[in-house]
């Protein structure tokens, strides 16, 4: 490519054109750079498995361009972001499709990282010396979810809330620092405009800085390895003689990666830009889904899709292990997964030598594909009409008093139980409430009812403080029989004089 | 070949996030699909899908107070169950028709007057059992609260315990109660949950009831005045318990 011929044997509009190339090319020496590059030599057998890592820094590239495109038009204030987004939509030329493109395509990149890790997992690319591309690669992994999450945010609507609510319920269950990296994430204690400014200059300046950094650095090592063949069963990767068997068969068989792999890969980017046009062409922008209310329960605020697995895991699991799930779990899935090319990196690399390798994958796409099914669904929608259709069960109404029977039909009446079960019956958002007695005080209950708290709406404005006393009353009652009650059994406690002094 | 697959994975994977576009609020509580009021399955089913969470499966053993009782079917005239049930009572019990008022939620607010005045007469001919009437009469009524007050020593305190959790006096128990549910408890009771209808006189009761009203703590005394809902459409939400 460097070698153009001599510029004066030309004829003048090529040397017009020739001349200022070559000169940049030797003041700079880009070409020089480049050539290599493009020519470098592919194994024959790098075929489509291999085009998921270039459709992912497609779809980046494409989020770098039309997010500079959105970050001129978008400002970060809790109180216009919504109205500008709904601006951008329909008064902005395009504007609902620069964020249709940008919304979609983040989805669009998040499914290719994930296939293009599926298949490095599966031909253990990531054995020797491939061991850092790895590694970097799962924290581009983690970036990318970083930079998807970060963006729903950014629309700041009723998904963005609850999103950031299980966002902050994360953090808030790290030991001994939970409540300093809660205020951290929201740029306070409660979400609240600091915690959109938070969100915008991450998903505009730190996470896409580290992430084209990272970028940079995953191709370098990609380019300083080679592109590793197809695994052959039999043919187990030796630290101590895989790079010379590579580099020799390489020599003999491999072709340039410009054109002959490169191809490939702009048939299936083009193919996928064109499905993602058409995506975004007819799904149109994601929301904004409504200004966020934390207590409009009518709707059915969830978030975007790479995380509904998330929050359907979160419904479903049992309080007492959720810190365990919520925060134990992952961090041990994205150690183990970092860790990964240490514990073997060498060996056979053919998925059909690997069965547990693949079981694992399997395991966890079923896992993840159940979970967000769940997330999308039954558990994590509430049940609109339990409140008025599922009675409240028999052995609750019994031996109650008046203002616990009160308290029974607030739980009705305030929609509780659309969300909370009780006796099996109701949403599955939040715990079921048939024993909370044991796990929380008169005045833990009085706090998450009036102000919420996790993925539940704060009810201060909207109960009085009779209908708030009278449904803690209730909850009170809520305890096998058998099991201790967190505040002591038939004591009545002294009306508190808040209570009545908030009115 | 191999090659087409991988495309179809894609297209699938890239379809599939369509689901996560929907727009939440597309899961709306409709309202019911009546199937037809007049006939005896509607009228079971829009109980079973309004009414049943807080009165009960099947009218009793509710929360709130029984609406199976033959006793109070045979007391109260359509007219006033056909405004409970389409305006609402107080702020706990939902109002159901399009002059719903306040409460936390509104709940339906799209049936016709009509409609519920269909239903009440399918209710009606589903649990009123023939028999006397009870003798104090369906209209509240408030007599001498201090009358009431030596009444309440004899013939009540000794099962509602004033500071225990039976308590009837308890400032947030009455707060949250209208008038008439008081009157209603007392003259038809709770035979579900044991307790028979009151054996005292129209007027004993009057006083009765008058005494528990006197007790409702001041800062409740408006009733069930509150600050402006947001679901209400109506920013006045104070309302007097029955008209
Ligand atoms: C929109 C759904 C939703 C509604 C409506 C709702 N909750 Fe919750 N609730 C939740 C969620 C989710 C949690 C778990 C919060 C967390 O993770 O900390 C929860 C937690 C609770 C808890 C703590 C349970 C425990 O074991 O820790 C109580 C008590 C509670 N809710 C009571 C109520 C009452 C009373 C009402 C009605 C006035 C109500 N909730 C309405 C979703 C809801
Ligand atoms: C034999 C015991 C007994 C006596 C006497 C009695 N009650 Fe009751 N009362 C009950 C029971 C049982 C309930 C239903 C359970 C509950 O609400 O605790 C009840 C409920 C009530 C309620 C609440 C109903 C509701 O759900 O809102 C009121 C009000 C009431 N009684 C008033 C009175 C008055 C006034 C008297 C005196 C005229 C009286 N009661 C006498 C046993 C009694
Ligand atoms: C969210 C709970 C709830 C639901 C759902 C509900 N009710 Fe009620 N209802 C109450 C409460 C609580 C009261 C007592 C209100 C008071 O007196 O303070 C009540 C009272 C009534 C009364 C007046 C009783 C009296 O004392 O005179 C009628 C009539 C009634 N309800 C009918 C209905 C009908 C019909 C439906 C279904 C269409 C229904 N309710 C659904 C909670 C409910």
């Amino acid at each position: 490519m460097t070698d153009h011929g001599s510029p004066n044997e030309r004829g003048p509009l090529a040397r017009a054109v020739l001349g200022p190339l070559s000169w940049l090319e030797d003041r700079t020496g880009i070409g020089a750079f480049i050539a290599p590059i493009m020519t470098h030599r592919v194994p024959p057998s790098a075929k489509w498995f291999y085009v998921f890592g270039s459709a992912t820094l497609m779809f980046f590239s494409l989020q770098i361009v039309t997010g500079i495109c959105l970050a001129t038009l978008y400002a970060p204030s809790a109180s216009n972001a919504y109205q500008n987004l709904v601006h951008i939509d329909t008064q902005v030329p395009f504007g609902w499709m620069l964020r249709a493109l940008h919304g979609w395509s983040s989805n669009a990149m998040v499914a290719m990282m994930i296939l293009h890790m599926v298949q490095v997992f599966l031909h253990a690319t990531y054995k020797f010396p491939r061991e850092m591309t790895w590694m970097v690669g799962v924290l581009l992994c983690l970036l990318t979810l970083a930079l998807a999450f970060t963006g729903q945010v950014l629309r700041w609507d009723q998904d963005a809330y609850w999103g950031i609510g299980i966002g902050a319920a994360i953090a808030d269950r790290i030991p001994f620092v939970g409540n300093w990296a809660r205020g951290l994430l929201l740029g306070g204690p409660i979400i609240s405009g600091e915690t959109l400014s938070r969100f915008f200059a991450l998903h505009v300046f730190v996470l896409p800085g580290i992430t084209i950094a990272l970028v940079g650095l995953h191709l370098v090592l990609v380019l300083r390895h080679g592109i590793s063949e197809m695994p052959k069963a039999g043919e187990p990767v030796d630290p101590a003689t895989y790079r010379e068997a590579y580099e020799k068969r390489i020599h003999k068989e491999g072709v340039p990666f410009w054109p002959d792999a490169a191809k490939r890969d702009m048939v299936f980017c083009g193919l996928a830009l064109l499905a993602l046009v058409a995506i975004a062409l007819l799904a149109g922008p994601m929301g904004p889904n409504g200004i966020p209310d934390p207590t409009d329960i009518e709707t059915n605020p969830r978030p975007d899709l790479p995380f509904l697995w998330i929050f359907g895991l979160v419904s479903l699991i049992p309080p007492a292990s959720e810190t365990a799930v919520m925060l134990i779990a992952p961090g041990v899935l994205i150690l183990g997964l970092v860790l990964l090319p240490l514990f073997g990196n060498a060996g056979e690399r053919a998925p059909s030598r690997r069965p547990f390798m693949v079981l694992g994958v399997v395991l966890a796409a079923t896992t993840v594909g159940i979970l967000t099914w769940e997330g999308a669904k039954s558990p994590w929608s509430p049940v609109m009409d339990a409140w008025s259709s599922m009675p409240t069960p028999i052995e609750y109404v019994e031996d109650r008093g008046p203002l616990e029977l009160q308290g029974a039909v607030v739980v009705q009446n305030a929609q509780c139980r659309n969300c909370h079960e009780l006796g099996g019956e109701g949403g599955k958002r939040g715990p079921a409430l048939d024993d909370v007695a044991t796990r929380l005080s008169y005045d833990q209950l009085i706090r998450q009812v009036q102000q919420g708290g996790g993925n539940m709406p704060a009810f201060g404005k909207n109960l009085t403080s009779a209908e708030t006393e009278a449904v803690v009353r209730f909850l009170l009652t809520m305890h096998p029989a058998n099991e201790p009650v967190s505040s002591p059994p038939g004591a009545l406690l002294p009306i508190p004089p808040q209570a009545a002094e908030r009115r | 070949m191999r090659a087409t697959l991988l495309l179809a994975t894609c297209g699938a994977l890239l379809a599939g996030c369509g689901g996560g576009a929907l727009p939440p609020g597309s899961v709306e509580a409709a309202p019911p699909e009546a199937p037809g009021l007049d006939t005896a399955e509607g009228v079971a089913a829009f109980y079973a899908n309004a009414c049943s969470g807080c009165h009960g499966a099947d009218g009793w053993h509710g929360a709130a107070r029984p609406l199976a009782d033959p006793l109070w079917w045979r007391t109260m005239p359509d007219e006033q169950i056909v405004e409970a049930t389409a305006v609402g009572l107080g702020r706990l019990m939902p109002g159901f028709s399009k002059d719903a008022k306040g409460g936390p939620y509104i709940a339906y607010a799209g049936l016709d007057r009509d409609d519920v005045a269909t239903f009440v007469k399918g209710l009606r001919k589903r649990w009123e059992t023939g028999g006397e009437p009870a003798p104090a009469g369906s209209a509240v009524r408030l007599g001498d609260a201090s009358m009431g007050g030596e009444l309440f020593s004899a013939h009540c305190a000794s099962c509602h315990v004033e500071g225990s959790r039976d308590s009837v006096l308890n400032p947030f128990y009455l707060a949250n109660v209208t008038d008439q549910g008081l009157w209603s408890a007392v003259v038809f009771g709770r035979p579900d949950l044991g307790k028979a209808p009151s054996s005292l006189s129209p007027d004993e009761i009057a006083d009765v009831v008058a005494f528990m009203a006197s007790r409702r703590p001041s800062w409740a005394s408006q009733g069930a005045v509150e600050p402006p809902l947001p679901t209400s459409p109506d920013p006045d939400t104070t309302r007097e318990t029955s008209p």
